[in-house]
């Protein structure tokens, strides 16, 4: 299995995107031809309808909500997110007030300086 | 109405003028119960606040610590781990994150997991026994930042591999430090390699570094035998 997984290259997975794509724009057409029926209005608005519904489907499945480390690491100085949570169990590993941010700064330095060692 | 029975089994042994059972008592029993469940509720659905960045899903953090010296059970290990909060937007992550413990300052045997609300951190879950998990050692001094970096990747979305993550641990020991990323499928090698590659990239790892990807039943096989062996010296 280790070996296995060693040959599979991240290059492999690429192709696999534009299929994807190009699913919302084959199936309404499945649907259009498999509804042959008199009333060709109907025909054509129902096949729209369900272009949109599916289109919008695939497109929250690929809209996800993707950040950035930067992005939020920036969030984090916001008076909103150092406000206590409403509900905070008493535990030891629990503060009692919110750590400072600038602590975080000091922490890259360290880091870094630590990386160098390695 | 067992809740009530129980609550005024309660009273009976602690306050005997009770007895007589004003119903009164009872009454004010009540609402309280049900302020409670109502706290769990909420608990339960978290939401972003208005004007928050929301996540792709919500999460829970959770910490455990091993009692020293008694072999855990499965049982007990339930009982160890516990919740410390659930968040669906990016300011609510941080309000948790700043009131914790790094993990760099937490002592003996003990965890930090974050995991998908509703994903228990452990194998048996539904969401797990198919599972596996990159495993990286680190040497001390570097796990509270290597965990930031895990955990920010992990709720911004950056694995890219659908729902395929579960969530993410930090384990303190002894000597080293162990950060671990858990899937769903561990079968899954297109999946596997790409977290592999996501998580050099994002955690910024040595080239030297060794990755090691560890399926939740070996993980449970290994545990078996090795309490296993524990409980066969211990009847000597």
């Amino acid at each position: 299995m280790e070996a296995s997984t060693r040959r599979i290259p991240l290059k492999h997975l690429k192709p696999a995107r534009p299929l994807r794509r190009c699913v919302p724009f084959v199936e309404p057409q499945i649907n259009a031809a498999a509804g042959e029926q008199p009333l060709m209005e109907q025909e054509t608005t129902v096949g729209i309808d369900q272009f949109f519904k599916i289109f919008n489907l695939h497109k929250q499945k690929k809209d996800r909500i993707c950040y950035t480390r930067d992005f939020l690491i920036g969030l984090a100085s916001c008076p909103e997110a150092k406000k206590r949570p409403e509900y905070l169990p008493d535990h030891p590993v629990v503060l009692p007030e919110a750590r400072d941010p600038g602590q975080q700064e000091l922490r890259v330095t360290l880091w870094n300086g630590v990386k160098e060692d390695i | 109405m067992n809740n009530k029975f129980d609550a005024l089994k309660d009273d009976d042994s602690g306050d005997h003028e009770q007895d007589q059972g004003s119903p009164k008592d009872s009454e004010k029993e009540k609402p309280e119960e049900e302020e409670k469940e109502q706290i769990i509720i909420k608990k339960k659905m978290v939401v972003p606040g208005p004007g928050e960045h929301p996540l792709q899903y919500n999460y829970t953090f959770w910490y455990s610590r091993r009692t020293p010296g008694r072999p855990a059970s499965t049982q007990s290990y339930e009982q160890n781990i516990k919740q410390i909060g659930s968040f669906a937007s990016v300011e609510q992550f941080w309000r948790f994150y700043s009131h914790m413990i790094r993990p760099g300052d937490l002592t003996g045997h003990s965890d930090f997991h974050l995991f998908k609300e509703g994903i228990k951190p452990m194998w048996e879950d539904d969401a797990n026994k198919m599972g596996g998990k990159w495993i990286i050692r680190l040497r001390k001094g570097l796990a509270s930042r290597c965990w930031e970096n895990l955990i920010l990747a992990m709720l911004g979305e950056q694995f890219m591999v659908g729902e395929e993550i579960c969530g993410a641990v930090v384990s303190v020991r002894f000597q080293e430090d162990i950060i671990s990323i858990w899937n769903k499928t561990a079968s899954d090698q297109a999946t596997t390699a790409r977290i592999r590659d996501t998580l050099r990239r994002v955690l910024n790892l040595p080239p030297n570094t060794i990755m090691e990807y560890k399926t939740h039943t070996d993980s449970i096989k290994a545990w078996e035998d090795f309490h296993g062996l524990v409980n066969a010296s211990s009847g000597r």
